[in-house]
């Protein structure tokens, strides 16, 4: 009983410290990948036409999903916001309420799973049906780097587009608000947007647009990972847009927290 | 239906019976593991204006050899010389200088699916800066080798395994590098898509004067290509058989037996081996 006990315990430990071990090497491959891609956006050779594709995909092809998120959360948060409100006869700063959460928070984070959903997922479906169809090696073969041709551009893409697709989703998301105000909770319209130019303050704006940088990052970096470590055929290719989109999420949840925490030092609100 | 000759004759045997003493790319006890051996000390030779068939079962470490060559992979012992360099310790940076002399052409042929046939087979080009009507009459030359011509504008997804391995040909030929290697070209095809496969081999090989590699697990298509020559008659080129193994010359084989060379030789020698593995590889 006993030797099975440690024959368990041992099996145990050897599939945790591969495992471990596995996942230390990804870290790594994921630092070097993002090193390299970034070194790429600076140094030639540099492909103009693959950064204007993605930028196309990635950001005029995310516009619907991102106006109907960003005005829909707007939305809802102005209607939840009056409910709440309405206890201390507050009503009337819903649309201060609305801008600031819609800027400093919702707006960068939504617009960033979203874009990590579509997007994201699809540079791992991508780049990995590369790699089972040998497309990668293809391009290595032909002289071409694969982290500069197809990394590179997506990065950038997803760096410029999604605070772009954040300014819009935030925009869009104040005048949610501002229907549900005006339309449902009675505020009048001059009323609703005195509110928002009142609550806004340049740190406001700092903070909701260095966020939706990062998450850029993130997502395109992550997605272009998980694409280039595909094995294993079709398969394969499900597994990493799975991974993707996962890792890109919890990345960018968890990213957003620590990025507030040193924001509201850098950026204090007044 | 093929002529039958009894020996070569013309511009195909003059090229081939020219090597040169110095190999064109050489593996001194190349060693590889992954999980398990992969290759356990490999040697071989390959010269100037000849064709190395490479034969073996599945996971005998052939496809790792094109790798090697390549620098998709790096050997963790031994040495590889590619046209004179040493490249088992290449960064990937100095590798360009040599994939741009050596072309590949993968399995399923790899093509990139966003790219137009023309793009395809033009890509090396453009991305050396060439003016486009320069690649455009570069690339409608390899189509009409591969005998695509009509296929330019289309896209790799309407295009037969064939037709994707043909177009495989015509970009790995495109840059005209020295040596070609072919990935199991014919794997998965039917046996007269085939033909029209090692035919092309046969003719890269004999009108254009490429060294090359191939790896295959295909018997009868490493022997076609062996016993195939591309024969002047009326003024055209045609693929003519030669029956008589002790005749050929310029094409070896080199069986791999679990990441060891089971047998190099000429195709009269692996006929004529008594080797249990061979005669069982063969039958």
């Amino acid at each position: 009983m006993e030797v099975r006990t440690q024959y368990v315990v041992a099996g145990l430990a050897r599939r945790v410290g591969l495992g471990l071990k596995q996942w230390v090497l990804s870290v790594q491959d994921y630092v070097i990948l993002s090193w390299r891609g970034v070194n790429a956006l600076f140094t030639r050779p540099i492909y103009p036409r693959e950064i204007t594709n993605q930028m196309d995909s990635l950001g005029v092809e995310s516009l619907p999903i991102v106006v109907l998120t960003g005005m829909f959360t707007g939305m809802v948060l102005s209607l939840q916001s009056a409910a709440s409100l309405d206890a201390f006869g507050a009503r009337p700063y819903v649309g201060r309420l609305v801008a600031v959460s819609m800027i400093r928070e919702l707006g960068p984070v939504l617009t960033a799973l979203m874009v990590t959903g579509r997007v994201g997922s699809g540079m791992a479906a991508e780049l990995g049906s590369m790699v089972v169809t040998q497309q990668i090696d293809a391009l290595r073969v032909l002289g071409t780097d694969p982290i500069r041709k197809l990394v590179a551009p997506r990065l950038a893409a997803a760096i410029v587009m999604v605070p772009i697709l954040t300014i819009i989703s935030d925009m869009l998301g104040i005048f949610g608000g501002s229907l549900i105000s005006v339309f449902n909770l009675q505020l009048s319209w001059a009323y609703y947007w005195r509110s928002v130019a009142n609550a806004l303050v340049m740190n406001d704006l700092a903070m909701g647009l260095t966020k939706p940088l990062v998450f850029g990052f993130i997502l395109a970096s992550v997605g272009c990972h998980m694409g280039l470590q595909t094995t294993g055929g079709t398969q394969g290719v499900g597994l990493s847009t799975t991974r993707s989109v996962v890792v890109g999420s919890v990345l960018i949840l968890s990213s957003d927290f620590f990025m507030t925490k040193i924001l509201l030092l850098v950026f204090p609100v007044t | 239906m093929r002529e039958r000759v009894a020996r070569v004759e013309g511009p195909a045997r003059e090229r081939r019976a020219r090597p040169r003493e110095e190999p064109i790319l050489a593996f001194r006890d190349v060693r590889l593991s992954f999980d398990r051996p992969i290759l356990k000390g490999v040697s071989f030779d390959l010269a100037q204006g000849t064709t190395k068939i490479i034969l073996g079962g599945s996971g005998s470490g052939k496809t790792t050899i094109l790798r090697l060559i390549l620098g998709l992979l790096k050997p963790e012992e031994g040495s590889i010389s590619v046209l004179g360099a040493e490249v088992a310790g290449m960064t990937e940076e100095e590798m360009r200088d040599i994939r741009l002399k050596v072309g590949m052409v993968f399995q399923e042929g790899a093509l990139f699916d966003s790219l137009t046939v023309g793009e395809n087979v033009g890509y090396r080009l453009a991305e050396d800066g060439l003016a486009e009507d320069e690649i455009e009459d570069r690339v409608r030359e390899m189509l009409g080798f591969v005998e695509l011509s009509p296929f330019f504008d289309r896209m790799p997804s309407e295009l037969s395994g064939g037709q994707r391995r043909r177009v495989a040909v015509a970009r790995a030929l495109a840059a005209r590098p020295r040596i070609i290697l072919y990935d199991e070209p014919t794997t998965g095809l039917d046996p007269i898509t085939a033909t029209t496969i090692t035919d092309l081999i046969v003719k890269v090989r004999d009108l254009d004067g490429v060294t090359s590699i191939l790896v295959t697990h295909q018997l009868r298509d490493a022997f076609n290509v062996a016993r195939t020559f591309m024969l002047k008659k009326n003024g055209e080129f045609v693929p003519s058989v030669v029956d008589d193994m002790s005749v050929l010359e310029g094409t070896e084989f080199l069986m791999l037996k679990e990441g060891e060379v089971e047998f190099e030789g000429s195709p009269h020698e692996l006929q004529e081996s008594d080797d249990p593995y061979i005669r069982e590889f063969l039958s």
